[in-house]
């Protein structure tokens, strides 16, 4: 038995849509290298750094760093593992057996969007509304347009209709005669003829008065 | 024709100006639904003699009557314009009654 630490090997096990826990507890690593895979671990003297491709950087070259993509909010994908760099790795899952060994990405809580009001409708009916006046004023200015009023009906939806009619019905009720002599009793023609029964009224007394002046002076002259 | 009916409608009845010779009386639509007025009207479509005029303003809902001072006498009216008791009333149209069909035959 042998008493050196031996090394501790991650086992290889089947894929399955399982992340494979190793030692590391879950982390992704990228330190295997399959047959046939382009971006061999080849031993090198020395710390080598390379590229997003695997190719050796010459010195002064800068150093890239790793591509974090976010997906769904964190990165978890090109985290090194052991201290090894994952340069020249592809982002997502590292073929193990050809299979890639983490076959969901991890995802984060989707968010709900902000549900917005809808703010547009009362918008464009006050620009249905300030369209309509428009087209009416230029009517009557004698600047109309077919195609503006075209344009107009296209647009418009049931619910202008129906408030236009609605005013129409109030205004027709409102300046109706009959409607307004149900509501006011009638008492704007019955007023007129109260004063001219009054004036009458006032008149005759007056004839009255003038006849009896005139009667008591043919009196006193007799 | 009963005078007492007659007085009965003084409440659908006002008087609006009253000076010798000229009356306004304005009415009530309701009187229009009393059996009494509407005999009253039916019986005597003529006028009296002592009538001059008699003219309706429906509008106004009032009725102008036009009479000879001489046959029909201005206290009279006021008495019974201004008076409270219904009896006495009563009389009073019915003395007016008998003097107008006497000047009307």
């Amino acid at each position: 038995m042998s008493t050196e630490h031996a090394e501790t090997e991650v086992p290889q096990q089947p894929n399955t849509s399982q992340p494979i826990m190793g030692p590391d507890m879950g982390q992704p690593h990228f330190s295997y290298t399959t047959p046939g895979d382009p971006y061999q671990g080849a031993p090198v003297s020395g710390y080598v750094q390379t590229d997003i491709y695997g190719n050796p950087l010459q010195s002064g070259q800068p150093i890239p760093q790793p591509t974090q993509q976010p997906v769904y909010g964190q990165p978890i994908y090109g985290q090194p593992v052991y201290g090894q760099p994952v340069y020249g790795q592809p982002i997502y899952g590292q073929a193990v057996y050809g299979q890639p060994v983490y076959g969901q990405p991890v995802q984060q809580p989707i968010q709900q969007p902000v549900q917005q009001p809808p703010a547009a409708a009362p918008n464009v009916q006050e620009d249905q509304i300030k369209q309509f006046v428009d087209l009416v004023k230029n009517t009557t200015e004698g600047k109309a347009d077919p195609s503006s009023f075209l344009s107009f009906f296209n647009g418009i939806d049931d619910s202008f209709w129906k408030g236009l009619l609605v005013g129409a019905g109030i205004t027709f009720a409102c300046t109706s005669k009959t409607v307004r002599s149900i509501f006011s009793s009638g008492n704007s023609e019955e007023i007129s003829a109260e004063e001219a029964e009054r004036l009458e009224d006032i008149k005759a007394e007056e004839e009255y008065k003038a006849a009896q002046a005139a009667k008591d002076a043919q009196a006193g002259k007799e | 024709m009963n005078f007492h009916k007659l007085v009965d409608l003084e409440k659908y009845l006002d008087v609006a100006h009253h000076v010798p010779g000229r009356i306004r009386v304005k009415f009530s639509p309701l009187i229009l639904t009393k059996p009494a007025a509407l005999s009253a009207m039916r019986e005597h479509s003529e006028l009296p003699a002592a009538i001059t005029s008699a003219r309706v303003n429906m509008t106004a809902r009032s009725v102008v009557i036009e009479y000879n001072p001489d046959a029909i006498f201005p206290d009279v009216i006021e008495e019974l314009i201004n008076g409270v008791d219904k009896n006495k009333k009563a009389e009073i149209i019915s003395d007016l009654y008998g003097k107008l069909m006497k000047h009307t035959a």
